[in-house]
């Protein structure tokens, strides 16, 4: 099982958070707005491949 | 003088000895060799006695008249053809057929259970998933598509045992068409008139009553009995529980009242017609000794004698009726309780598992084949008490 | 099986999910949720490994009925609908979204009730060879 996922997940919305916080105490909302929606995407894109592997895997066991 | 008297009373006391045989007799006795008698097989030529007295009672025709499944049992228990030897059969080997006999009926039954099984596990699982705070919406429509499948599976099995049932009960009576008149023929011309002909009346109208009582009222009941079942499971506010237990209750009163009626009334017309049959075999020996005056005695005798070796014939005919009611009776009787168990182990499971939809639905189901079950056991009771009742009179005098 | 083991990974893996889940609530609560669903799909691909042969276990049993085996793999697309409906349920309430999660809710009814139609139509069907 790939733990790092969640580590992965959780080091980027920690880095996130602190370059928002940075990034908005710095006065540049914008920015900030633009790395969070970053962050987010990069996150997804990582768990788009373990999503349809889950999909595929419950398509198998329950015959859907 | 005295020459011509004891001419004209030869005359008379054999006008009077036929006048005996054609009243108390009323078939035809082949009273041939007095020969001894005894209940053990008999050797060849008296096989050959056996053998003309069968076919002269019609009971050679008695095998063709069983059903294909009866027939196939009865040659597996060594009673195909009708002949001495033929009944003489070990328990042990008649328990081992019966053992495989169930074995081969438990097949099915026992591989519905593992699908019932199987589904409740499911049940179970959701259950599990239902813990959560927002998982109590979803239990109960799953729970809706686990009941159905429930339901078909104890429905196919209740179609199938009563449609089996309601064949073998008009199997059973065409076989007891035939065989009654036999047997009360051949119990007649033993000297048990009365017996014989209460037999006869007592069986038929017994078979009548049967037949018409599980054809007309208890197939419909009962699909109504599953139906109604069904429909409670399915949506519990309908809270049909107590009627169908009132309907339940009321069957099993009628059967008892049924049974209890006809024990009685079969003690009566036994104990009244042995008594008289007793009168008339002792009124007819002392008739016959007495109204003949030199071979009086010796004649009586040779008709008692006669009589042992019809009584050889009726044995083997009692027993071969009951072999045949029993090899009748048994492949569906045994399919009904093993379905009556596969069922009631699911709502057990149900219970266990707490899925609150199972075991209604599959308690109801086992239900059905318990008075399926009572039914058969009835008929094959009545059959057997009144054939072995016949067997016991009679082996003295 | 490894299901003694595995389980010792799915409860790790669930409580350092639900840790970050929180810790990232309180400044970006996007990623908590993200974290949430992360942690669902790892625990429920490594449950797989030892769910498939229990899947498989169950439609053997419950098509052992010669004339029920379609029914079978209805209840089991049943269960497979009941799980993911409840999976998206419960992370729409957690991220605070109850409406979401109750519309959820009704189609996974809607869709649990339109599998088991064919069932409904054969118990109909056995019913009616009943009384008749």
């Amino acid at each position: 099982m790939e733990v790092d996922l969640i580590f992965k997940i959780a080091t980027i919305g920690i880095i996130v958070a602190i370059l928002n916080q940075l990034l908005v105490r710095s006065e540049r909302p914008e920015q900030a707005m633009m790395t969070t929606l970053a962050g987010l995407i990069v996150v997804l894109m990582m768990m788009v491949t373990e999503i349809s592997n889950m999909f595929e895997t419950i398509k198998t066991v329950f015959g859907l | 003088m005295r020459i011509k008297n004891v001419k004209r009373f030869r005359g008379l006391a054999c006008l009077a000895v036929w006048l005996a045989l054609v009243l108390f007799f009323p078939i035809g006795v082949k009273a041939g060799e007095p020969e001894d008698t005894s209940e053990q097989p008999l050797p060849e030529n008296q096989q050959e006695l056996f053998s003309q007295l069968t076919k002269a009672s019609g009971a050679d025709r008695l095998p063709e008249s069983l059903p294909e499944e009866a027939r196939g049992l009865m040659e597996e228990a060594g009673l195909g053809g009708f002949s001495l030897g033929s009944f003489l059969k070990s328990p042990r080997q008649t328990i081992q057929m019966a053992i495989e006999l169930l074995k081969r009926q438990a097949k099915l039954p026992f591989q519905a259970l593992g699908g019932i099984l199987g589904a409740l596990l499911l049940c179970a699982l959701m259950d599990c998933a239902a813990e959560t705070f927002a998982g109590g919406q979803l239990r109960p429509v799953f729970g809706a598509a686990v009941t159905l499948f429930l339901a078909a599976s104890a429905i196919l099995p209740a179609a199938e045992c009563i449609k089996s049932c309601v064949e073998t009960v008009e199997d059973c009576s065409r076989f007891m068409v035939i065989f009654v008149p036999v047997y009360a023929s051949v119990v007649t011309a033993c000297g048990l008139p009365a017996a014989g002909s209460v037999y006869h009346l007592f069986l038929f109208s017994a078979a009548q009553v049967i037949s018409s009582l599980v054809s007309g009222w208890l197939v419909p009941a009962a699909g109504i009995y599953m139906t109604l079942n069904i429909a409670g499971a399915l949506s519990p506010q309908l809270k049909i529980q107590p009627l169908l237990e009132a309907l339940k209750k009321m069957v099993c009163w009628t059967l008892s009242f049924l049974l209890a009626g006809f024990v009685a009334l079969l003690t009566m017309q036994n104990t009244l017609s042995s008594n008289l049959d007793a009168v008339t075999l002792k009124t007819s020996k002392m008739l016959v000794s007495s109204l003949i005056p030199v071979v009086g005695g010796a004649l009586s005798e040779a008709l008692s004698a006669a009589g042992g070796c019809l009584r050889v014939v009726k044995s083997a005919v009692g027993i071969y009726g009951i072999a045949a009611a029993a090899c009748i009776f048994l492949p569906v009787f045994f399919r009904t309780a093993v379905w009556y168990a596969a069922l009631s182990i699911g709502a057990a499971a149900g219970e266990m598992l707490s899925v609150k939809e199972a075991a209604p639905l599959l308690k109801a189901g086992a239900s059905l084949m318990g008075i399926l079950m009572a039914v058969l056991c009835l008929y094959m009771l009545l059959i057997l008490v009144s054939t072995t009742i016949l067997l016991m009179t009679g082996m003295g005098g | 099986m490894n299901g003694d083991i595995a389980i010792g990974a799915v409860v790790g893996i669930g409580l350092i999910a639900a840790m970050m889940s929180v810790l990232l609530r309180q400044y970006r609560p996007e990623f908590a949720l993200l974290t949430a669903l992360a942690a669902t799909i790892l625990i429920f691909t490594g449950m797989s490994q030892w769910l498939i042969p229990a899947a498989q276990r169950v439609r053997e049993l419950l098509e052992q009925e010669p004339e029920l085996a379609g029914s079978a793999a209805i209840l089991l697309k049943a269960v497979g609908v009941c799980f993911i409906t409840q999976l998206a349920c419960d992370l729409c309430r957690d991220a605070g979204e109850n409406a979401i999660a109750a519309r959820v809710e009704t189609a996974g009814k809607a869709a649990i009730l339109l599998i088991s139609l064919p069932l409904f139509e054969q118990v109909l069907e056995l019913v009616m060879v009943l009384l008749r």
